[in-house]
């Protein structure tokens, strides 16, 4: 610590300069704790999926007939099935995301305990077809008090009617406890199934809790082969799978951050690198006073090193903060359907991108601090 | 006499095959602790090249340099470096002060490399101030003191982890007559408190100031001051 001094004074030789580098390296962090951040979050909304569920669907991505519960129900190893229609709706305004789940009530609240809700407002879904549950931080939004009437705007729900406008009432409030933020409004199936323009009597996809998470493989299978003849054949997979195969509809996310990442900090290599070997070019005298004082060579290469640790480490901390500050924000702004925190291990990522970045871009610099020559560097600068 | 310095048959040569220059050729001197030893003679003669080997910033080709009873052209990179900060206080010519940092942080740098705590530090570059006469400049960058100053502060950082020997390569060459005179006073001061000094200088006047003079010329010394 008694080095700090110098190692920050050395750091502000060209005020300027460090200022701009800084700049480019808080960017750099920034950019790369939104990116991980979103990954990371959506990384761990996939991680958390429950083994024991497994997900049915056709496999041409249309719907499946009802008739297939009571097939499904009779398998071995499945302890109980619900089924789900989703759709991305809005309220009022287009930019006002809510996600629709037409479910059954008793179903869906006993195979899904990451929905909480209170008993009132699963009696008041089963009491009357029009009541909806949703999820609080959307009420809070909005202002909806149970009882509160609302319209949803549904384009892929068409009604009968002619319009995809869905005339609710708010029964009660759910904490969607895995994903707080997520617009989730539980509409009652059957007051969707009734006023649907077509389908109907068919479902997006049934949700299947089995016994044993390790006969999983067994359970998927046998549903598949159930209904592998039938005009919609099957297509059964872990709740983890099918969170994958949902995300990997947007795009290969990891790939693609890890890309944008990369270049970024390649970048910021080459920046910090070029901005470390000009500063040691203008102080080459600097450190040859320091080596004829007695500082070793190891230690004028490690002040050289400090630098980098230092910009990079203030630019990481600035950085990943904006970031931090930044990612709900950006989950707010998705309507709660992109979740995005600053996870502690993105932070850890980055503590270590910091690292990286420092000693590598000073390696050269450091090695020819080490090098010196005393005499050399007094006579030539 | 620990803080002597002795230098038997040394050969420093600059310079790669034909382009060899020989430097110092088989140059033998003794300098006794307490002793305050002008340098003289003309460019190139070898004085620079000398004061480097006595301060452990070079090494001969050839023969042995003992300094603070120490073989120093013996020792490793790392060793070298630690003598020098125990036993070697230097000044140059143009101050080679750092100049993002203070007086007091320039004059700490050598403590920097002692066990000495914080308060300590501070204790001793308020007794070196003092004795430079730059008390009430210690908050001062290098760029808000005069030559004479920013020389003072130099002298200060050579003095502050107390070495035995100052080596000093024309102090006063970038200073008026007054100024020079004034920092050579000093010098002479630490020499009368126990210092070894020893400075190059093209200035008679200056080396008026020492109790000795050795005059060089190509890269031996004129027959005055040769070890016995």
């Amino acid at each position: 610590m008694k080095y700090l001094f110098l190692v920050w004074s050395g750091l502000w030789r060209r005020r300027t300069r460090t200022i701009l580098t800084l700049l480019s390296a808080v960017v750099a962090f920034f950019l790369f704790g939104m990116l991980e951040g979103v990954d990371s979050s959506i990384k761990q909304l996939v991680g958390i999926a429950h083994l024991d569920r497994l997900y049915t669907a056709n496999t041409a991505l249309l719907p499946l007939p009802m008739a297939y519960l009571p097939e499904i129900e009779k398998m071995p190893g499945v302890t109980s099935v619900t089924y789900v229609n989703a759709g991305l709706g809005s309220y009022q305004r287009p930019a006002n995301q809510v996600a629709i789940f037409a479910v059954d009530p008793a179903r869906y609240f006993a195979m899904i305990p990451e929905v909480v809700t209170t008993g009132d407002a699963k009696a008041a879904m089963l009491q009357d077809r029009l009541n909806v549950v949703v999820a609080r931080p959307l009420a809070k939004k909005f202002g909806w008090t149970p009882g509160s009437r609302i319209v949803l705007h549904v384009p892929a729900m068409p009604r009968k009617d002619g319009t995809a406008d869905w005339p609710v009432v708010i029964a009660g409030f759910c904490d969607y406890t895995t994903a707080p933020d997520t617009p989730v409004v539980l509409l009652n199936f059957d007051y969707f199934d009734a006023a649907r323009l077509k389908d109907r009597g068919t479902v997006q996809r049934f949700a299947v809790k089995i016994r044993d998470p390790a006969q999983a493989g067994t359970v998927s299978a046998a549903i598949d082969a159930l209904f592998v003849n039938s005009p919609a054949a099957t297509q059964t997979e872990t709740e983890k799978a099918f969170a994958q195969a949902s995300i990997s509809q947007i795009g290969d996310i990891d790939f693609l951050v890890d890309a944008i990442v990369g270049a970024v900090f390649f970048t910021l290599l080459l920046l910090v690198g070029n901005s470390l070997m000009q500063s040691f070019r203008e102080r080459i005298r600097e450190f040859a006073i320091l080596k004829t004082i007695g500082f070793r060579d190891g230690t004028v290469a490690g002040l050289v090193i400090g630098e980098a640790l230092l910009l990079c480490g203030l630019a990481g901390v600035i950085g990943l903060g904006l970031a931090r500050l930044a990612l709900p924000g950006l989950g707010r702004a998705s309507g709660g359907l992109f979740p995005a925190y600053l996870s502690a291990s993105v932070v850890a990522a980055g503590v270590g991108c910091v690292l990286v970045v420092s000693f590598v871009s000073a390696l050269a610099p450091a090695w020819k601090a080490h090098r010196l020559a005393i005499v050399d560097a007094l006579v030539a600068h | 006499m620990s803080s002597g310095i002795e230098l038997r048959n040394v050969v420093k040569t600059y310079g790669r095959g034909r382009a060899r220059v020989e430097v110092l050729n088989g140059l033998t001197l003794a300098i006794a602790a307490g002793d305050f030893l002008a340098l003289m003679g003309p460019s190139g003669s070898g004085k620079t090249t000398l004061l480097n080997l006595i301060g452990g910033l070079n090494r001969p080709d050839k023969g042995e340099v003992w300094a603070a009873a120490t073989r120093i052209n013996q020792l490793s990179g790392g060793e070298l470096a630690d003598w020098r900060a125990r036993h070697i206080g230097f000044i140059f010519q143009f101050y080679n002060l750092m100049p993002m940092l203070t007086a007091a942080r320039n004059i700490e740098l050598p403590l920097l490399l002692t066990p000495l705590g914080r308060d300590e530090r501070r204790k001793r570059i308020a007794t070196v101030l003092d004795i430079v006469g730059l008390s009430a400049r210690a908050a001062h960058k290098p760029s808000q003191l005069s030559g004479g100053e920013q020389q003072r502060v130099a002298i200060a950082r050579a003095l502050v982890a107390d070495p035995e020997i100052l080596v000093c390569d024309e102090p006063t060459g970038d200073l008026d007559r007054r100024t020079a005179d004034e920092i050579l006073s000093l010098l002479q001061l630490l020499n009368k408190r126990g210092k070894t000094i020893v400075m190059v200088t093209h200035d008679a006047r200056a080396a008026e100031y020492a109790t000795h003079t050795v005059h060089m010329d190509k890269g031996v010394l004129l027959p005055e001051r040769i070890a016995a």
